[in-house]
């Protein structure tokens, strides 16, 4: 009789436990599902909004779905407005930034991890501290050497102060350290100089770390509005970021009215890099945020 | 591989700074001594030295010394020891507002954007979530955009007349707030536009976290009879520590110095520059002041000693946070 008792109340428990696992998987369904939408809708929003007219986007009730589907606005972004420029200056301070810093925390980074010299910790323990030092901090002066070398409103003004990354240098020298010291004992052996070693097998060794920072540093460079906004105040260097926010500036509604709707083409085309290179390279992604971990230049 | 540990320098650290199970982390190696040429070391750390010192640790002394001068660009510096600081602790009102501000974000980030980060990861960490690729490239969209980007669309969703925000407010009898110009509202909608862009970045971090616990945490507490909530409670929480303390530094770090979304929302939303900062400056933070008065106003000796407060204040919490929370940076 107890036993039958036992044996129906654990029968009525093992139901009741699937009823609440199926509860609890509706809900954990519906939380993403709130998450989603919440995180997913500025981006249709943004879809959306570079295929309205400027009349359609402001008008209630605001529509997701585009009334009358302006695919001109697309080609219309790089007749009407500078876009074509600011992406090819993104895409040039780009191009030039990641391959320098990438050499320059390599190398670097080598001397730091393979080498024995007098500094080294002092170098070292320099770089670290200065990893978390806020941009704040530095960019009043750092305008002014920008003033001072004439190179405002250049590429080298948004280029070269960045070049050397610490966060670039010490993750280059935490994946070097674990580079085994034979292949280099071997090369020594043979009598390569140090250049030769970093060239062959230094740098082909560390692809994987080179990778993840370059995303990183791609990252950092593509989306960096506030430095270009004070360095680059003429239209031939100004970046996406930028021309993007000019685009909507309301202090300019006399010049060119609110352009929202390309303003949405450009934030659509200014991503599409970016999700790119996620999409092809999710792992190096993700080890290059993950690791070191520091969002930002 | 070499089994002695001849490290003259037991001092550095061998191992990354983050806690979580990257694939990048370098494990405890021997250092060896290599007699190439003397110089090579530093002929190679010599481009890298150069650029950060002209252009990092140049400027930070510069800044230094400048803060305890009264320069305006033009003209000769003049010292003026502490009174800048003075001048910013106790004879402006409005720089206490910022500070008050930084904090109401830091705050408001900490509480909002870590839970819902977590609770994404516990999602997209889920045994029994199908197309798990697709969902964790949703979720970690917003991490590819700009805060420009971004605010540009925030000031449109918030906006008075056409945003969504209103339009569902309106439909749910709320009624339509003036998001950018009421200075109480101001807050929530930038709030908003950090929570959605800096969950996803966080969420990352957890997400490797959550990834590096064994499953056989969980089912020895299962076989101890624990429900969900009780293995998350005793098995997740305490074995994420070390993420978690490390997203909280990160969090309050960059919300003590968070420039960009307050200053497109506000900026462009009003009149220009001299708006930034929200109604009655009820969006300023630390970091708009500094541009106020150090940039636009080209008070730069001001402007230094604010911006090394920002420097002295977002170390010194930091430091304070690794330091009570120990067990963060694995050494």
């Amino acid at each position: 009789m107890a036993q039958a008792q036992a044996e129906q109340s654990v029968a009525r428990s093992s139901r009741s436990m699937s009823l609440s696992t199926l509860v609890g998987s509706v809900l954990i369904y519906l939380a993403m599902l709130l998450g989603l939408v919440f995180t997913i809708y500025p981006f249709l929003f943004m879809l959306s909004t570079s295929l309205q007219t400027n009349a359609e986007i402001f008008s209630a009730p605001p529509k997701l779905i585009p009334p009358s589907w302006q695919f001109v606005n697309w080609p219309n972004l790089f007749a009407e407005t500078d876009f074509a420029l600011w992406f090819r200056n993104s895409v040039i301070v780009v191009a030039i930034r990641l391959p320098l810093s990438l050499f320059l925390c390599s190398l670097g980074g080598f001397a730091l991890a393979k080498y024995q010299f007098i500094g080294r910790t002092l170098v070292f323990w320099l770089v670290i501290a200065t990893i978390m030092v806020p941009f704040e901090a530095i960019y009043i002066p750092l305008y002014f050497i920008m003033l001072k070398l004439g190179w405002l409103d250049t590429f080298a003004a948004l280029i070269v102060p960045f070049a050397a990354s610490a966060f670039g240098i010490f993750m280059m020298r935490q994946y070097m350290v674990s580079i085994p010291d034979e292949f280099i004992d071997a090369a020594k052996v043979d009598g390569a100089s140090g250049f030769w070693i970093y060239r062959s097998i230094m740098v082909p060794l560390s692809l994987p770390a080179l990778g993840a920072i370059a995303i990183v540093l791609f990252l950092a460079t593509w989306n960096n509005y506030f430095w270009p906004l004070i360095v680059a105040t003429d239209r031939d260097v100004q970046t996406i970021p930028l021309g993007l926010v000019y685009l909507i500036d309301i202090t300019l509604a006399n010049d060119l009215g609110l352009q929202w709707e390309k303003a949405m083409v450009a934030a659509t085309i200014s991503i599409l890099p970016l999700l790119l290179t996620f999409l092809l390279a999710q792992r190096q992604f993700i080890a290059g945020l993950t690791t070191g971990g520091v969002k930002g230049v | 591989m070499a089994a002695d540990n001849t490290s003259p320098d037991s001092s550095v650290p061998q191992q990354s700074v983050s806690g979580s199970a990257g694939g990048m982390v370098a494990q405890a190696s021997t250092s060896r001594s290599f007699r190439f040429s003397d110089v090579e070391p530093y002929i190679f750390l010599l481009p890298f030295l150069l650029t950060f010192l002209a252009f990092m640790i140049g400027p930070f002394i510069w800044m230094l010394y400048m803060s305890l001068t009264d320069w305006v660009g033009i003209l000769d510096p003049e010292f003026v020891g502490l009174a800048n600081y003075d001048r910013m602790f106790f004879k402006d009102n409005v720089f206490w507002r910022a500070f008050l501000n930084n904090l109401w974000f830091a705050v408001g980030a900490v509480l909002l954007v870590i839970p819902f980060a977590m609770g994404i990861a516990l999602i997209l960490n889920w045994q029994a979530l199908p197309a798990k690729p697709i969902f964790r490239t949703l979720f970690f969209l917003p991490i590819a955009t700009s805060a420009a980007v971004v605010s540009v669309i925030f000031a449109n969703i918030f906006g008075r007349e056409y945003g969504i925000i209103n339009f569902i407010f309106g439909n749910f009898g709320i009624g339509v707030i003036d998001w950018f110009s009421d200075p109480v509202a101001i807050k929530p909608a930038i709030m908003t536009l950090i929570v959605w862009r800096w969950s996803a970045l966080f969420m990352i971090y957890l997400l490797a976290g959550l990834q590096g616990i064994s499953n056989e945490y969980y089912e020895a507490a299962k076989v101890d009879g624990a429900n969900a909530f009780q293995s998350f409670l005793n098995v997740t929480i305490p074995l994420l520590r070390p993420v978690l303390v490390f997203v909280l530094v990160i969090v309050t770090h960059d919300s003590l110095r968070v420039f960009e979304e307050p200053f497109i929302l506000t900026r462009f939303t009003s009149e220009g520059d001299a708006a930034a900062g929200g109604p009655e400056d009820s969006a300023l933070t630390l970091s708009l002041y500094l541009y106020r008065h150090g940039f636009l106003w080209g008070k730069l000796g001001y402007g230094s000693a604010v911006s090394f407060f920002i420097f002295a204040l977002t170390m010194t919490v930091a430091f304070i946070q690794i330091k009570r929370l120990r067990g963060l940076f694995a050494h």
